[in-house]
C-alpha cells in the first residue's frame, strides 16, 4: 500500500550568492562576530512552500495547478522525497518514480540502447528489469536500427520518442510528473496517450503538476491550487479547475497582485 | 540535529543500488574516451612516460639503485594518483551531480560510490605499468599481491570518507575544492612518493603522523616484498573505521541540506 502523508511542510530554499557561499566570508564573519558580519552573511531565503498538509493513499490521482513559481515543483520534490522540508514532516511509503525532466541522464554520445539502460537505472529499475523491457521499449519507440547509433545522430523528435518510451516503461507505486510528458509528433501522440494512460493506471498514486487544465481533469480525481507556496484550494478536480479558470479570467492587476497590494 | 537512522539507510541503500553506480561509472569512462583508439589507456601511456622519465632522473639525482628505486616510485606514484583522484573527484561530486540530486529520488551516497568506482577503474588500467616494470626487472611479489589488494581496499575506504566529508563541505562552500586541490599537491611532495623515508635522518612528524604515508605503505610494502610495518596497518585500519564514523555523523547532520546547496 503506497501512501504519502505531509504535515505542515514548509520549505525554505537558501539562495547563496558568491559572498555568502565563500568560506572566507564565513570564517571572517565568525571571527568578527557581531551584527554586521552576520547581517552580511545571512543567506537570502525563499519560502517556496508554506505550511502544506496533504494525505495521499493508494488509488489517488492528484493534480497540482498554480502560476509559475507557485511552488508546484517544490511540492512535487517534497512528495518524491527529494526535498526534506525545513519544517514539518513527510512520510512516504512506496517506490517513487519522479519525472521532472524527461531527457535527464540522456547522453548524446551513447547509443540509443545504452541510453535506455541509463535512463531505466535512473528511474530505479534494475538491469534485469530493463533487459526484460528492452524489446517493448525498442518496439514502442519505432527507432529500430537507430538504437545502435549514438543519440547525437537523432532528430529532436526521435529523442523525445526514445525518452518517452523509457519513462513510460516504469512500474512505480508512486508516480510524480512535472508539466506533463511530451510525446513528439502528432502521429506518435495518439499511441503515446494510450501508453501514458496505462502507466497512470498501473501506478498506485499519481501526482501531476501541469498548466494544461484539461490534462488535469482527464487524469486526476482531486486537485489543489497552489499560490505563493500555500494550498489555497483543494477538492474534486473538476470543481477546482473550474474555479481556477474563473480566477485566471478575472482582470485583476497582476502587478498589484504580485506586490500583494490587493487584499 | 543528527539523523543517524536515515544516514545509515542512505549508506545501505546506496550499496544496494550497486547496479546503478557500477554501470553508470563504467559508462562515464567509456563515453569520455569514445572513438579514441587507446581509450582510457591514454592516461596509462602518459603516466608510464612520467614514471620512466621521473624514475630515471630521480634515481640519478638521489644516486640510488635503479633496481630498488623504480618499483618503489612506480607503486607510490600509481597509488598516489588513485588517492588524489578519489579525493579531488569526490569533493566535486555533489556539485557536479546537482542536476540529478535535484531530480532523482534516492540515496545520496550513490554519487560518492560512483565517483570512487570511476577512480578505481582508472587505477587498474594504470596498474599495468607496475606489472611491466616488475616483468622488466624480473621481480615477483607472490603473496604480496593479495595483501596489497587488502591494503588497496582499506585505502579506498579511507579516501571515500574523506571524499564524503569534503564533498559535503564543497557543496556548501565553493572554495573547498580549490583548497583540497592545493593540499593534495602539497602532500604529494611531503609524502614519500618520489623520495624514500629512510633518506631523511631522524623521525619527522610529517611522515610519522601523515596518514597518506601509511596509506601508501599498506599497498607498497607488500608489493615490494618490503618488511611490513604493523603501525601502518593499524593506522590505516583504524582511520577507516573512525573516519567513517565521523563522516557518517557529519552526513547525518547535513544530509537533508545537501539538495538545497547543490
Amino acid at each position: 500500500m503506497a501512501s504519502i502523508v505531509v504535515r505542515n511542510a514548509t520549505v525554505d530554499i537558501p539562495i547563496f550568492d558568491n559572498t555568502s557561499r565563500s568560506l572566507k566570508k564565513a570564517a571572517l564573519g565568525y571571527s568578527i562576530g557581531g551584527v554586521l558580519g552576520r547581517g552580511e552573511n545571512k543567506a537570502v531565503i525563499v519560502r517556496a512552500l508554506s505550511n502544506v498538509s496533504l494525505d495521499l493513499k493508494s488509488g489517488d490521482r492528484f493534480g497540482l495547478i498554480g502560476h509559475n513559481g507557485a511552488g508546484k515543483s517544490t511540492l512535487l520534490r517534497v512528495l518524491a522525497g527529494i526535498y526534506e522540508p525545513t519544517d514539518g514532516t513527510v512520510k512516504i511509503a512506496g517506490k517513487v518514480a519522479a519525472m521532472f525532466d524527461m531527457g535527464l541522464g540522456m547522453n548524446s554520445d551513447a547509443t540509443g540502447f545504452d541510453n535506455i539502460r541509463m535512463g531505466g537505472l535512473y528511474l530505479g529499475m534494475s538491469l534485469k528489469e530493463i533487459d526484460a523491457k528492452l524489446p517493448d521499449i525498442a518496439a514502442f519507440s519505432e527507432l529500430s536500427d537507430f538504437l545502435n547509433l549514438p543519440v547525437r545522430t537523432y532528430s529532436q523528435g526521435m529523442r523525445t520518442r526514445l525518452s518517452f518510451s523509457v519513462v513510460t516503461s516504469v512500474d512505480p507505486e508512486i508516480l510524480i510528473i512535472d508539466e506533463g510528458i511530451s510525446a513528439g509528433d502528432a502521429e506518435f501522440m495518439q499511441k503515446a496517450q494510450d501508453r501514458l494512460l496505462a502507466l497512470v493506471e498501473r501506478s498506485n498514486i499519481l501526482v501531476l503538476a501541469s498548466h494544461q487544465l484539461d490534462l488535469i481533469t482527464e487524469l486526476c480525481s482531486h486537485c489543489a491550487i497552489l499560490k505563493h507556496g500555500q494550498v489555497v484550494k483543494i477538492g474534486p478536480a473538476k470543481d477546482v479547475v473550474k474555479e481556477y479558470s474563473e480566477w485566471a479570467e478575472q482582470p485583476a492587476s497582476p502587478v498589484l497582485e504580485q506586490l500583494e497590494v490587493v487584499p | 540535529m543528527y539523523q543517524i537512522g536515515p544516514a545509515w539507510r542512505d549508506l545501505m541503500g546506496s550499496i544496494a543500488q550497486w547496479q546503478l553506480w557500477a554501470y553508470l561509472g563504467l559508462q562515464d569512462i567509456k563515453l569520455r574516451y569514445r572513438r579514441s583508439v587507446l581509450g582510457p589507456f591514454w592516461i596509462t601511456l602518459s603516466m608510464a612516460m612520467t614514471i620512466i622519465g621521473v624514475g630515471i632522473l630521480y634515481a640519478k639525482i638521489m644516486n640510488t639503485n635503479m633496481h630498488d628505486y623504480f618499483p618503489f616510485f612506480t607503486v607510490g606514484f600509481l597509488v598516489w594518483n588513485l588517492i588524489a583522484s578519489l579525493i579531488t573527484d569526490g569533493s566535486m561530486v555533489f556539485i557536479n551531480d546537482g542536476a540529478y540530486i535535484r531530480q532523482v529520488p534516492g540515496p545520496l551516497l550513490t554519487y560518492i560510490l560512483r565517483s570512487s568506482w570511476r577512480s578505481i577503474i582508472i587505477f587498474f588500467h594504470n596498474f599495468i605499468i607496475f606489472f611491466g616494470v616488475m616483468a622488466y626487472l624480473e621481480i615477483w611479489s607472490g603473496w604480496g599481491y593479495l595483501l596489497a589488494l587488502v591494503g588497496l581496499a582499506l585505502v579506498t575506504i579511507n579516501c571515500a570518507w574523506i571524499a564524503l566529508l569534503t564533498g559535503i563541505l564543497s557543496a556548501r562552500y565553493r572554495d573547498i575544492p580549490q583548497i583540497v586541490q592545493s593540499l593534495i599537491s602539497v602532500l604529494f611532495f611531503l609524502t614519500p612518493v618520489i623520495w624514500q623515508s629512510n633518506q631523511l635522518k631522524g623521525r619527522y612528524a610529517f611522515i610519522e603522523y601523515n596518514p597518506f604515508y601509511h596509506f601508501l605503505e599498506v599497498v607498497r610494502a607488500p608489493l615490494l616484498n618490503a618488511p611490513l610495518e604493523p603501525r601502518s596497518w593499524l593506522i590505516t585500519g583504524g582511520l577507516a573505521i573512525l573516519g567513517w564514523i565521523f563522516a557518517l555523523l557529519f552526513f547525518a547532520r547535513y544530509r537533508r541540506r545537501i539538495v538545497y546547496w547543490v
